[in-house]
């Protein structure tokens, strides 16, 4: 097949985009294909005109790759394309929307609460904050609602420091997210299908530093995984139940992946869901592949199998 | 049954002094800056784009044709003898006389700060350095493991008093301070030049307290404004090592740089070079020896200064009428950077988002302190852009600024006063 990999643009997350498509590309180059790499900018769509590609691979991390920005384009050039469509693009990239639904659908996810910078421009929401952060009680996770690879995220645990991490969010997005801290075991659930799906081995995420930040998620070494994770049958079979139920809810194809806190009484509680889960050497869905026996190659062709089968 | 997968699986073998490599945020943040459609003021580039391409070419094809088997081999440690003789030379250009064999060629200054560091720091020795000063000479040093102490600067350069007062301390303690790194013209990142008056203060306690001085000298030639200092090597040769470059001058591609100091410190910094690489490409210090000895670098020297003085006047101009009530910044009298200080509330690692948002970039300050620092600052290159682009460079900046005070006015934190600029009292005011 003609195949192009979208990588790179102008997202913060250029850099870790870069690395996902430069190694997926290197993977169907292996398997065959004929594969042209294109860093995102503004001679994308003409140059897709040109190319005609069979499918287009989105490696794109964070803003217009992972929010049904290209998506959208790519319906339009009526282009088959890898991951979810344009609606659970946008609503899996927007942490306030996606919870939300989640809440609707008695699936659980931590408490918040959800403010923009408008509302501390122009109607004083400062003042809000210590009574937000009452309602939720301490720790609580301060986030920007779109962004991804946890850039502009803080934990919290005393009120004065809550206003310079709002602020701090605020960088990266025009809205933030105040959410419950939930202490608990951190796993990522990766999930494949169309019709049929299914999770792959449960990740344990276990930062030395305590929390998976950017550093810990980039650094080789930073951070320690254990697949599948460490949890009793029961437990593991309500994450994965749970995994699914918000695959489904937000209407994803593919693939998604499910980041996830089992709470101290055992409780699963969704944090969010991507769209376009990292490929990068130190990525969770390539490493829960290679826990259910799939290598990078063989990952690699499935989603591209599971794209075709869309448009089938 | 669970595995832990390690992806790093070395990560036992590894020298205590990797602990400080990590990947970094604005490391990542500051890969986008390469795209053309933001306007970076991050970079440190001098405009190769002023040298002439023709001579280039010649001088390399002279090389390959009149030296070809030389030029592709190994060379000697100290660098290559003819190139030697051009470097004195140009030291002497900036009133720093020098003899061709106190010279050590090295792989850009940047192998001379490595070298330095390997040959004089025990883990936990202390050494002082500017604050801010030049990360690359930040990180060389700290993969050594020393305690920097960090002295601050106003515009005549690093404050002497509070200098005397960690020398004191530390001698007091019985763990003397082993070396002083300076940039003393028109600092990297700050854009301060050190007055006289101070180079004599500071060669002074250098002395009193028995260390040494390390001058790093990227930039001295590319003054364009006022009158030049002299170097701290041409007041006191006895306990000063000296950096110089042609990367700034001449091509940083080139990767040529020397390290000039007293006989048995040049004896150790050879030992360590050898240990390094060997010898600096012969090749490229056989263009450059050809270049220096025979085309018209102090006149090329003279259009470099003439681009970016122009180039700052815009930059300085842009910030002016842009930032001008709510920054304060530097006027450096050559060189390549501005110090901009913005009010304590805004965080500028904490802004670069908004600002690559807002297609452009900068460095922000904290990266120059070796602990904690410049939160509020950042550095502005004005050598790489022509003066049409930094002005439109700085207007996106002033919006990204402005958005910040508007945002901590609403967080109710705009309460500090506008930052005062330390100033040079060389400058008409």
């Amino acid at each position: 097949m003609r195949i192009g990999v979208l990588m790179g643009g102008r997202s913060l997350e250029r850099d870790i985009s870069l690395r996902s498509g430069r190694r997926v590309s290197r993977a169907l180059t292996e398997l065959g294909h004929e594969v042209t790499e294109l860093d995102v900018d503004e001679r994308l769509v003409p140059a897709l005109k040109e190319m005609r590609p069979d499918l287009v691979y989105i490696a794109l991390h964070g803003k217009f790759g992972e929010d049904g920005t290209v998506q959208e384009l790519l319906e339009i050039l009526d282009i088959p394309y890898t991951g979810p469509g344009v609606f659970s693009s946008q609503l899996g990239f927007n942490k306030a929307l996606s919870k939300e639904i989640l809440k609707r659908q008695g699936i659980p996810t931590p408490p918040f609460f959800v403010l923009s910078e408008d509302t501390f421009q122009e109607m004083g929401a400062v003042h809000a904050l210590s009574v937000a952060a009452e309602k939720l009680g301490f720790p609580l996770v301060v986030k920007p609602v779109a962004q991804g690879s946890a850039l502009g995220v803080r934990v919290v645990h005393e009120e004065d420091d809550l206003p310079e991490a709002v602020r701090f969010a605020l960088h990266y997005d025009s809205r933030v997210l105040l959410e419950k801290y939930v202490r608990g075991t951190e796993v990522a659930a990766s999930i494949l299908g169309n019709r049929d799906i299914e999770a792959l081995p449960l990740v344990e995420v276990v930062p030395k530093s305590g929390f998976f930040d950017f550093d810990s998620r980039y650094t080789l070494g930073a951070t320690d995984y254990y697949c599948p994770a460490r949890l009793d049958e029961e437990t593991t079979r309500r994450v994965v139940d749970i995994s699914l139920r918000t695959h489904r809810a937000l209407e994803c194809q593919n693939v998604s992946r499910v980041d996830i806190i089992v709470d101290e009484q055992g409780v699963p509680q969704v944090l969010e869901l991507n769209i376009s889960p990292g490929m990068t050497e130190s990525s969770l869905l390539p490493l829960a592949a290679e826990a259910a026996g799939l290598d990078f190659n063989r990952l690699v062709e499935k989603l591209v199998g599971l794209a075709m089968e869309k448009y089938a | 049954m669970s595995r832990k997968y390690v992806l790093d699986p070395f990560g036992e073998k590894y020298a205590h002094r990797t602990a400080s490599m990590l990947s970094s945020e604005i490391r990542d943040l500051l890969e986008v800056t390469a795209r053309p459609d933001i306007i970076s003021l991050a970079g440190g580039l001098p405009y190769t784009q002023a040298l002439d391409p023709e001579v280039l070419l010649r001088l390399a094809r002279r090389v390959l044709s009149e030296d070809f088997a030389s030029s592709l081999q190994y060379g000697p440690t100290d660098g290559y003898a003819p190139l030697k003789r051009s470097l004195a030379e140009v030291m002497h250009a900036e009133g720093s006389p020098c003899l061709p064999e106190d010279i050590v060629i090295t792989h850009g200054a940047q192998q001379g700060l490595e070298i330095i560091g390997k040959i004089f720091i025990n883990p936990g020795d202390h050494i002082i350095t500017e604050a801010p000063s030049y990360v690359g000479a930040l990180n060389s040093f700290l993969s050594y493991q020393p305690h920097i102490h960090a002295i601050p600067m106003d515009g005549e350069g690093m404050d002497v008093e509070r200098l005397r007062a960690v020398l004191e301390g530390l001698a007091a303690a019985g763990e003397p301070a082993k070396f002083i790194y300076t940039i003393p013209n028109f600092q990297n990142p700050a854009g301060i030049t050190m007055s006289t008056e101070r180079r004599f203060a500071l060669l002074e306690l250098a002395e009193e307290f028995d260390c040494l001085v390390v001058e790093d000298n990227p930039y001295g030639l590319l003054r364009f404004e006022g009158s030049p200092c002299p170097t701290l090597r041409s007041l006191d040769e006895s306990r000063v090592v000296y950096l110089g470059t042609l990367s700034k001058i001449f091509a940083a591609g080139m990767r040529i740089g020397w390290v000039a100091a007293p006989h048995p410190i040049l004896e150790k910094v050879l030992l360590a070079k050898q240990s390094a690489d060997l010898c600096t490409s012969s090749f490229t210090q056989r263009i450059a020896h050809l270049y220096f000895a025979e085309e018209d670098w102090i006149g090329q020297v003279k259009q470099l200064r003439e681009i970016y003085r122009e180039r700052r006047d815009a930059m300085l101009e842009a910030l002016q009428e842009f930032l001008g009530d709510i920054a304060a910044w530097t006027r450096p009298q050559g060189g390549l950077f501005v110090w901009v200080t913005l009010p304590e509330y805004i965080h500028t690692s904490e802004m670069l988002a908004s600002a690559i948002e807002a297609k452009v970039a900068f460095v922000p300050g904290s990266g120059f302190f070796p602990y904690r620092g410049g939160e509020n600052c950042m550095r502005l290159n004005f050598s790489y852009s022509d003066a049409d682009t930094l002005w439109e460079g700085i207007k996106r900046l002033s919006r990204v600024v402005k958005r910040e005070v508007s945002l901590a006015r609403a967080f109710g934190l705009e309460k500090s006063p506008a930052p005062r600029p330390p100033r040079d009292p060389q400058e008409e005011d």
